[in-house]
């Protein structure tokens, strides 16, 4: 099955750039389901496999967008003091404080810094300009640097 | 510590359930039915309470569409006998007619493609308007026999493809901006001196319409002491801003031209003549004395039924303009666009235009066998808007400068580029690859009228053809997904073609060539075998001996480079068996390979033209080209030469403009 050969390619990224929206795991699983029905119900055609990965962002960031403006998360917030990402991810602080910015910056940075796209790409993905993912992960790197005590390489 | 290894570390925990996600997929995919099925039903419903008889219509001709939608690849191969137009009225109406389908057309379009079933997927392959798309045939190799030096990267052997570079073995001309560079070739120190430099380039001031009117030149050929180059021209309107809804349509190019110098005296060409037709230059080609251009002329909205030159295409010879003949302009029923496809075929040896042909609907890719022009423009069919994914074909048979409407016919899907097609033993072969209606990839046989005599279809569906070549009776073609299929297919039954063998390794080629006896080269990227993701460039030579059992044989992965042109680009391609090289354009550079059928490919040369003429962009935009003369080889890049000797990869000299 062709949803089954995505999903196994694709689930984690999906997963994960749903998570950096909703930065909780039900959530985010819950939003990867609906971008996966979505492709299967529609069955888009993709020229090539970068495409595909484009649509499934696109498709993701909307449908975290759309969870975010739902009646049920502006309603009843979760908890802000869950304790699912420290308590279960261990000690590292990076994450926590990527979780901590603001919701535009987090996904510029995770797809920068984690899905190794490049700015170009980055932009596609996000349906915004080069220029504005610099300045996006420019304003990042600077609340990054604030919030981590270690000196970590941004790689500029 | 870097910020990026950091965050995949404190990520790598957060892993998705991904049976769960198959499991919810998998039952909406039941449950979506159900609510689909009840929206139909009931808007039937309530359409019927309402106007019933439209309902009944609206069915009617809903049948009738998924009847042809069916039934599309038989209406094809009804044999519609192409006709001339009989008079300019007629001409008229069929313009008219088609001006509406056209934005009918375009409205159905972004219809389409807001449903999401369109989308650029649609045009994939066509390549832009106006530009050449490469390749095709069973001329292994560029070489001239006998002849010691390279020639142009033609698809079929006999039929000279333009290009910015030619060479006649002691000298080498170069198209650089617009001037005409010739190059003299000496076997001593300096094996190239520059032995003069013409401006071709003319800008004419037209008071009438107060416009510039300036060449653009593109290519051009060499046929012994005759070099033809071949311009665009393009209007730059001056003058008040009133008349910019007039003219607007009319920016761009459009005429196309050519200017024949006589180059006996290398030293100081001589101009002889020019000659020019309406329309944006699609591609040409020139066989023995002849040369056939060919170009794209869209009608405008604003032309004038008392003005002939309005809405038909005229050619300009002997500083006279003439419109075509109605009785010389061909109706292609499959049109879907108001525009002309304008072949004019000019005999170099005295300069005259032999005669000039057009058809109505644009032409897309162009291939030509050594007999026949064969014109593809994407097309509706009759009634079957629906199914507009398919190619429409129109066989010019072409002799001595004299052009003939030959036949017509259609085959369903998009084609590549021009090495999609082949004539073979009074075949055509084509691969198309057709993506709404999922029905993968196929290839079928045609006769001489174009009628499918065989073919193979539902190859790989939800794959794309990336490359093809044929060779005499096999046929190579690599379809993409996450790996790449090579299939190679026996075509010597022209009614039972027959896949012989089906090669799946990541990657895939863009460009196929065969290379030697029994080898087939392949030059394009390597992917990650589960996402597919783009690795970087690669080379690969395929064992062809067994056709049943193609094998890979050598590969050379690039990882450094990322792009190649050579799919749309197949001159800056220099690939030889008898010289062991194999040159092509990757990124911003040119890479030169070695091949030797022990250790397979080695890098020689890797070269990155200078940037200081402004001319960064030279290689992405094809205008790298390497030939050889002896045991030279010459990279000819916009601002210069770089002589190098093939055996020692040793870089002899380079020569700047």
């Amino acid at each position: 099955m062709e949803v089954e050969k995505t999903i196994s390619a694709y689930g984690s990224l999906v997963y994960r750039v749903a998570y950096s929206y909703t930065k909780n795991f039900a959530d985010a699983q819950d939003i990867a389901q609906e971008v996966f029905i979505t492709l299967a119900q529609k069955k888009p055609v993709f020229p090539s496999p970068v495409q595909e990965r484009a649509w499934l962002m696109r498709c993701t960031k909307n449908r975290s967008l759309n969870w975010m403006r739902s009646p049920s998360f502006r309603h009843e917030p979760l908890p802000q003091d869950i304790p699912a990402p420290q308590a279960s991810i261990g000690d590292g602080d990076v994450l926590p404080a990527v979780l901590d910015l603001p919701e535009k910056l987090r996904i510029t940075v995770y797809l920068y810094y984690y899905e190794d796209l490049d700015i170009k790409q980055t932009a596609k993905c996000l349906g915004i300009s080069a220029s504005a993912v610099k300045t996006r992960l420019c304003r990042a790197r600077e609340l990054l640097r604030t919030r981590l005590k270690g000196d970590y390489d941004y790689e500029i | 510590m870097k910020f990026r290894d950091a965050l995949k570390k404190d990520m790598a925990p957060i892993v998705p359930n991904e049976q769960a996600i198959q499991t919810a997929v998998k039952q909406s995919q039941w449950s979506s039915k159900k609510p689909k099925h009840k929206t139909w039903v009931r808007i039937t419903a309530v359409a019927c309470t309402f106007v019933f008889a439209i309902v009944g219509i609206v069915s009617l001709s809903l049948w009738r569409n998924q009847e042809n939608y069916n039934n599309s690849f038989a209406q094809m191969q009804i044999n519609r006998q192409p006709a001339n137009a009989k008079s300019y009225d007629e001409l008229l109406q069929r313009l008219q007619s088609l001006q509406l389908t056209q934005s009918s057309y375009k409205k159905q379009q972004s219809f389409w493609d807001m449903l999401g079933l369109g989308g650029s997927k649609l045009f994939d392959g066509m390549g832009p308007n106006g530009q050449d798309m490469p390749l095709g045939t069973s001329i292994p190799e560029t070489v001239d026999k006998g002849n010691d030096y390279s020639d142009t990267n033609n698809q079929v052997q006999g039929v000279q493809e333009a290009d910015i570079v030619k060479t006649d073995g002691k000298f080498i001309y170069a198209l650089v901006q617009n001037d005409l560079r010739i190059l003299q070739v000496d076997s001593g120190s300096t094996p190239l001196t520059q032995v003069s430099c013409t401006e071709v380039k003319e800008s004419v001031y037209d008071k009438t319409s107060q416009n510039t009117y300036t060449w653009h030149v593109k290519e051009m050929h060499l046929y012994g002491d005759r070099l033809v180059i071949l311009y665009n021209i393009r209007t730059e309107r001056r003058g008040n801003d009133n008349d910019s809804i007039r003219y607007a349509t009319y920016l761009g190019v459009n005429r196309t031209g050519m200017v024949l110098y006589d180059v006996s005296d290398r030293s100081a060409p001589q101009r002889m003549l020019c000659y020019s037709q309406s329309g944006a230059m699609l591609s040409s080609r020139m066989v023995g004395q002849y040369l056939y251009l060919i170009s794209n002329d869209s009608v405008y909205q604003q032309y004038k039924e008392e003005d002939v030159f309005s809405f038909v295409p005229s050619v300009i010879s002997d500083e006279k303009e003439y419109a075509l003949q109605p009785q010389d302009i061909y109706m292609n029923d499959d049109a879907i666009r108001a525009s002309y496809v304008v072949l004019g075929g000019i005999d170099i040896n005295d300069g005259t235009a032999v005669s000039q042909k057009a058809v109505l609907g644009s032409g897309n890719t162009v291939y030509v066998s050594e007999d026949s022009i064969y014109l593809t423009c994407a097309a509706a069919s009759k009634n079957t808007a629906i199914s507009a994914s398919s190619t429409s074909i129109v066989r010019v048979q072409y002799k001595d400068g004299v052009l003939n409407l030959a036949a017509q016919g259609s085959v369903p899907g998009w084609l590549l580029n021009q090495f999609s097609m082949d004539e073979y033993n009074g075949y055509f072969r084509i691969v198309t690859t057709d993506a709404r209606e999922q029905m993968g990839n196929a290839l079928f046989v045609l006769d001489k009228d174009l009628k499918v005599t065989g073919k193979i279809t539902g190859i790989a569906p939800d794959e794309q053809v990336k490359s093809v070549r044929f060779d005499g009776e096999i046929g190579y073609f690599v379809t993409f997904r996450q790996t790449d299929p090579l299939f190679a297919v026996n075509l010597s039954n022209p009614e039972n073609p027959v896949i012989l063998s089906k090669l799946k390794i990541p990657g895939y080629s863009s460009y196929m060539q065969t290379y030697g006896e029994n080898l087939l080269l392949g030059i394009g990227y390597e992917a990650d075998e589960i996402s597919g993701g783009i690795i970087g460039v690669k080379v690969s030579m395929f064992d062809t001996t067994d056709k049943t059992n193609v094998t890979q044989k050598h590969k050379l992965v690039l990882s450094e480079y990322y792009y190649t042109a050579v799919q749309s680009n197949h001159k800056g391609v220099l690939a030889d068996s008898k010289k062991g090289i194999v040159c092509f354009p990757a990124d911003n550079g040119y890479v030169v390979l070695g091949y030797d059928a022990e250790n397979g490919f080695y890098r020689k040369a890797e070269i990155f033209p200078d940037n200081q003429n402004g001319d960064r962009w030279s290689a992405a935009h094809g205008r790298i080209r390497a030939l050889y003369i002896g045991d030279n080889l010459y990279v000819c890049y916009q601002g210069g030469v770089y002589v190098y000797s093939i055996n020692s990869a040793e870089m002899l000299q380079w020569l700047q403009y």
